[in-house]
């Protein structure tokens, strides 16, 4: 016997606002209940996970500067993403853009450092760690605007490079980034001019209120200027573009362009915040591809990524702890980013669609 | 109302006789978020009869047409078919009833061909499919109703004509009995028009219903037996008789006043020149899209070109506005040279150019009335929005734009709607006064009250002295507007004549290529 | 700078004795130390997970060995990265009360130091590690010795003479007088393995040479596999490894090739391959170490273990491996044992041919953990890798 419903989408004509909002927030309570079915299953307990992930990524002292430490990073690498995917540019090599950031802030950390005082040092560190991430995006970013070749291919690929490079510069023995006289390859520090301090014994740094402040001015250049319109234009129909005389090809180069930077600045806040040196750890944390993640639960929008990006450095401070604070395994936690995030991007479909059950009716004889 | 031909609907209507309707629906009625789609419509029609749905967009005649074939089902009323009461749960129900919709937007593989095409979607195929005997059976349906078809070309080499031919034979081979064409010939050029009304002819003489659903009011007069007439989703009026009736009056049943569709041609004298056209040639990827075009346009002059769809309209249009670097030749607007200087500069010279796509080219569909009005003009760093917000209001209202206020955005705007902003945009001058405006199709898919809005906005410019050239592929709108028409064919002028003198046989040759040469 | 490294060896002297005593004080204590460890919160960090047969795995036996003998639950704390971000785990153990902390990879140790100034209670032990490094004069961030924290200490070991001893197996399996050696990282302790491991072969086999390849990885299974199988191709017969996994013996067992494998007795996962390997036993450190904790102390030196005291082992012999050869290996593990055998004694050529080690010279320990930085004779390859 058939089914006496079937399920029917049909496409809204305008998403009404409460959705917008609600669906993010459904989507993560459906991400929250399917996990605790599979901890269930697996014997855990599900409200001893949540709470104690809730405590050590939001609720307590240390937990909530934890994770707005690390919201850093993932606010840059997401406003990174999100300022090309506004354009539908797929920039998804932030990662190997934050590499050079990471690089270019510490050679500037090294090279320059021990001759500038700290209030040039700090923000000259961020602003060559942000020109190396765009320098590393100009091939892409050029092949993309002048030969339409895909970015996503491009900037993937570099990052594989990247990732070589900062392990070359890590590991051969007469680099300029290694730490001298140390058996054991090692970036070294750079200079303390071009080291912030934390805010008292937390470990987050006042980078990033720059970083929430530089989200906010993007959402403002986005809205407000010409800019922002030019982007807006190309982005939803480039014959309209063609048609006002904006030139696609300089904005694609711009946008991309600022996206790299953007990257590398997450890169070079880690030089002048927490790292310190080049670390070869970074290739192992993936704070490149969470920015993806980043920029996709906030839907690209400027202001909404600062939201977004505390809530995945949250999860991800709560669930690395999981393993410390309970007996759960640390692929737990993972998991539970990763639900969350299919569910943020299948909520999507309620957005756009509306989902009904419709009763079947027999055709008449 | 009451001098009219038309009987107002008080019930379901019949043209008398006892016989049961082939199709009928009572008292229908379909709401959607928002709107009440359909309000108790009745409707009926009989075997050999062509019964046309006639509306304005929005009037609620797609949404009965799609209830009678089966794609949505009504709220309340009922649908019937030879008297009995049937519950059509799907396009596929419909077809077993013997109804069946031909869409606007063909529902055909390219890669297929014309006979994989037809017997696509049939039930009672074999496994093996037996080629041969499937083209003879296809072709035999197509001629038994005059509509020649080869079974074996393949749909992605024909024309949009041949293809309304396919997806017709592919509703008659399924059995349908009542056919409804949505919009047929919106995109047929004028011959396969006439081809498609014999052919029209040619099923309702084998006893087969046609359910025609249209805007259009001169054709409507010459193909339908019967009209109905919707607004806003409910009958205005049951018209009968083939060309009995006026144009006008089913316009007053549409719209809800009078209609004016006449303009009047330029009376007064033609000033300077203000778009000289020489020599202008364009080669796009080895093909020759325009060869050596010379003309002028003057003050106080609209300049129509005419031509079937692809002969270099857009071409023109899109090298005038800068959009395109001729090969060879040269363009000027008021006297300075435009040639190859992009867009912006064009504007500056005082060109404005209504494009025939215009979501997507002329306007930014997710972006405000306001910021499309932005989109021509001259942007600060920081866009000021705040200073262009009431001209834009003042815009809305003077171009009786149907929309919430500026920050409407474009997508959510009715086609005619859309159009009224484009004008809007571009005969409010932007970087400076328009002196020269290119309109591409400006009515297309328009209805009967936008038409006549945006042809006195066209009518005005040029009495307040700009150039225009008029570019569009509905001869009777250049007939009856333009000074001076050119027929573009192939990229060439096959034609010139004023438009006053002009013999829409004459001209309709020279679209087809059939004459060479410019008359006077 | 040399006389940085003086010290730290002078201080990893100094353990070695308090290691001898302290080796048999633990074997003594065994049966009642359940109740005097009882109330100590152990915890230990990892690089990857305790199950990977390896380097891991290793550690995980002894702290299951200081589970057993003092009755404790050590709390585990997997797969983490080395580097700046592993600092939150080592601050999250702190904060929730662990006592003693084991760190057992290098990249832990300076954002261990940084916890640990913090946290002056709590006892961190860095596994691999050398103080110097955490100074200014070494890469780190503190002054110099003194202002290090006081409650961090290192612990390692001498690989270098089990080394030896599996180098003189790998010399006597290999036909072609070919040994591959798939290793890490360019630094001194690995290094000081290949040298070792090269010597034993040649002591048995002067033709035997060892080509080395590196991966820059302590543990990749593909990277290693790969490296294993380049090797292979270039027709190596004996397998010899400084990496985390088994892979590299599966390469060689896969090619009929003989394997010498690192960290765990691991003969089941290729019998036929399998000759032996140098090998640890952290449990006795583990054990005394919690015990001194539990007791209201920190050990703060630089553990330097070896065969002597039991940190490092030869693991049991392979089929392959015939009785003369192994009587041949014992009789040195137990000079080596009694002090009267170093595997780097002249006289030792460098991998050029020119003179490194003099007949009868020794090689000082502070020399070897931070400045042997070359091949010896004998090896193919790049020492800066």
């Amino acid at each position: 016997m058939p089914a006496p419903f079937r399920i029917v989408f049909e496409q809204r004509a305008e998403t009404p606002k409460y959705l917008s909002a609600l669906v993010p927030l459904i989507s993560v309570l459906a991400a929250l209940v399917a996990g605790a079915l599979f901890l269930t299953a697996t014997g855990y307990s599900a409200t001893d996970t949540y709470k104690n992930m809730l405590d050590d990524g939001f609720l307590t002292y240390r937990g909530i500067t934890e994770t707005l430490g690390l919201s850093t990073v993932l606010i840059c690498t997401g406003i990174a993403a999100a300022f090309s995917f506004q354009m539908n540019l797929y920039n998804i090599g932030g990662e190997g853009q934050l590499y050079l950031g990471m690089i270019g802030g510490a050679w500037a950390g090294l090279a320059l450092g021990p001759h500038l005082p700290s209030f040039v040092m700090i923000p000259l560190v961020l602003i060559i760690g942000s020109f190396a991430g765009a320098v590393w995006i100009f091939v892409p970013a050029f092949v993309r605007a002048r030969l339409g070749t895909s970015e996503i291919v491009t900037t993937l690929l570099l990052t594989y490079v990247a990732s070589s490079l900062l392990k070359h510069f890590i590991n051969t023995p007469d680099s300029f980034f290694r730490a001298k006289n140390v058996a054991f390859p090692q970036g070294r520090n750079v200079a303390d001019s071009a080291a912030l301090s934390p805010i008292g014994d937390t470990r987050l740094y006042p980078t990033f209120f720059v970083v929430v402040a530089l989200a906010l001015f993007l959402y403002w250049l986005v809205k407000k200027t010409e800019f922002g319109y030019r982007i807006q234009v190309i982005a939803d129909s480039p014959r309209a573009a063609h048609y006002a005389g904006v030139s696609a090809n300089r904005t694609t180069m711009s946008v991309m362009l600022l996206s790299g930077a953007l990257a590398g600045l997450g890169g070079a806040t880690l030089i002048v915040g927490p790292f310190a040196r080049l670390d070869q750890g970074i290739t192992l944390l993936g704070y490149g591809y969470a920015g993806i993640v980043v920029a996709a639960l906030a839907r690209n929008n400027f202001a909404g990524i600062i939201v977004s990006g505390i809530l995945f450095a949250g999860l991800r401070v709560g669930g690395e702890k999981l393993q410390i604070s309970t007996d759960t395994p640390k692929h737990i936690g993972v998991m539970m980013q990763g639900a969350i995030l299919l569910f943020a991007l299948g909520g999507e479909a309620f957005r756009r669609y509306k989902i009904r059950a419709v009763r079947m009716k027999a055709v008449a004889q | 109302m009451s001098n009219t031909s038309h009987e107002v609907a008080s019930g379901p209507y019949h043209s008398g006789g006892a016989a049961p309707s082939a199709l009928s629906a009572h008292s229908v009625s379909k709401r959607f978020p928002g709107v009440l789609a359909n309000d108790s419509v009745d409707f009926d029609i009989q075997p050999g009869e062509v019964h046309t749905l006639l509306g304005e967009n929005g009037a609620g005649k797609s949404t009965l047409a799609a209830m009678l074939c089966g794609l949505y089902q009504p709220d309340s009323g009922y649908i019937a078919r030879n008297g009995q009461r049937v519950v059509l749960s799907s396009p596929r129900a419909g077809l077993q009833h013997g109804i069946a919709m031909v869409h606007q937007h063909f529902r055909l593989v390219d890669r297929f061909t014309v006979a994989e095409n037809v017997i696509l979607g049939s039930r009672n195929l074999s496994f093996v499919l037996d080629r041969r005997s499937i083209n003879e059976r296809v072709s035999e349906v197509a001629e038994s109703y005059g509509l020649p078809i080869d079974p074996t070309a393949t749909v992605g080499d024909l024309s949009v004509g041949q293809r309304q031919r396919v997806e017709i034979v592919k509703a008659l081979y399924q059995g349908a009995e009542i056919l409804l064409l949505d919009e047929p010939t919106a995109v047929l050029v004028p011959a396969e028009v006439e081809k498609l009304f014999e052919n029209v002819h040619a099923m309702t003489q084998a006893g087969k219903s046609i359910v025609f659903i249209s805007h259009k009011l001169g054709e409507v007069v010459e193909i339908s037996d019967r009209v109905t007439v919707l607004r806003g989703g409910k009958v205005t009026g049951h018209v009968s008789g083939r060309g009995a009736t006026d144009t006008k009056d089913l316009a007053r049943l549409m719209v809800g006043r009078d209609i004016n569709l006449g303009t009047q041609r330029a009376s007064h004298p033609t000033g300077h020149e203000v778009l000289q056209i020489r020599d202008v040639s364009l080669n796009v990827n080895g093909v020759n899209v325009l060869s050596n075009i010379s003309f002028n346009v003057h003050e106080g002059e609209m300049v129509g070109i005419a031509g079937v769809a692809g002969n270099g309209q857009k071409e023109l249009a899109d090298t005038i506005a800068g959009l395109l670097s001729p090969t060879s030749g040269s363009i000027s607007i008021g006297g300075a040279t435009a040639t190859d200087r992009g867009p912006i500069h064009a504007r500056e010279l005082g060109l404005a150019y209504v494009p025939e796509d215009r979501l997507g080219m002329g306007l930014v569909p997710s972006m405000s009335i306001l910021d499309n009005l932005l989109l021509t003009r001259d942007r600060h760093i920081v866009v000021d929005r705040a200073s262009v917000r009431p001209e834009a209001t003042r815009l809305i209202e003077q171009f009786e734009i149907k929309a919430n206020g500026p920050d409407h955005l474009a997508r959510k705007l009715s086609g005619g709607n859309a159009q009224k902003v484009l004008l809007a945009r571009e005969l409010s001058g932007g970087r400076t006064a328009t002196k020269l405006l290119v309109v591409c199709s400006p009515t297309r898919g328009l209805d009967v009250g936008a038409i006549e809005t945006v042809r006195r906005l066209l009518d005005d410019a040029r009495s307040a002295g700009q150039a225009i050239l008029l570019i569009s592929e509905d001869l009777d709108e250049i007939m009856s507007l333009a000074d001076r028409i050119l027929v573009l064919y192939r990229g060439s002028i096959a034609h010139e004549t004023p438009g006053e003198t002009a013999q829409i046989a004459t001209v309709g040759a020279a679209m087809a290529g059939l004459t060479t040469g410019v008359n006077g | 700078m040399k006389k940085l490294w003086k010290l730290a060896a002078t201080a990893a002297a100094a353990s070695l004795l308090v290691a001898a005593c302290g080796g048999s004080d633990s074997a003594s204590d065994t049966t009642q130390a359940p109740a005097e460890g009882a109330d100590v919160k152990v915890a230990v960090v990892y690089l990857g997970v305790p199950d990977d047969k390896g380097w891991t795995y290793q550690h995980e036996q002894g702290i299951l060995q200081l589970e057993q003998e003092l009755g404790v639950e050590v709390k585990r704390v997997e797969n983490v990265p080395e580097g700046a971000e592993s600092e939150a785990t080592f601050e999250a153990l702190a904060a929730e009360g662990y006592q003693l902390i084991f760190a057992t990879s290098f990249g832990y140790g300076a954002p261990m130091a940084k916890v640990a100034v913090n946290h002056p209670d709590v006892c961190f032990q860095w596994a691999t590690g050398a103080k110097f490094l955490l100074t200014k004069a070494g890469g780190g961030e503190f002054a110099d010795f003194d202002a290090l924290p006081t409650n961090l200490g290192t612990y390692f070991g001498a690989a270098e003479e089990a080394r030896y001893l599996s180098g003189i197996a790998a010399g006597k399996a290999t036909k072609n007088n070919k040994i591959g050696y798939v290793a890490a990282f360019p630094i001194p302790e690995v290094l000081r393995g290949i040298n070792a491991f090269t010597l034993g072969a040649r002591s048995v086999n002067p033709d035997a040479t060892v080509q080395v390849t590196w991966t820059k990885t302590w543990f990749d299974p593909t990277i290693e596999k790969q490296a294993a199988e380049s090797l292979l191709d270039a027709g190596v017969d004996v397998m010899a490894q400084h990496q985390d996994t088994t892979e590299p013996g599966l390469a060689a067992d896969a090619k009929g090739a003989k394997w010498v494998g690192y960290n765990s007795d691991v003969k089941e996962a290729a019998p036929k391959a399998w000759l032996t390997a140098p090998t640890w036993n952290w449990g006795p450190f583990y054990t005394k170490t919690a015990q001194a904790v539990a007791g209201g102390t920190c050990p703060t030196d630089e553990y330097y273990g070896n065969m002597q005291d039991g940190m490092v082992t030869l693991a049991s012999f392979g089929e392959s491996v015939d009785a003369e050869t192994q009587s041949l290996i014992e009789e040195k593990k137990a000079a080596t044992i009694a002090g009267e055998f170093a595997p780097f004694t002249g006289p030792i050529n460098k991998q050029d041919g020119s003179a490194w080690l003099a007949d009868g010279e020794k090689a000082e320990l502070g020399f070897l953990l931070g400045e042997m930085l070359f091949f010896v004779e004998g090896v193919v390859g790049s020492a800066k890798g």
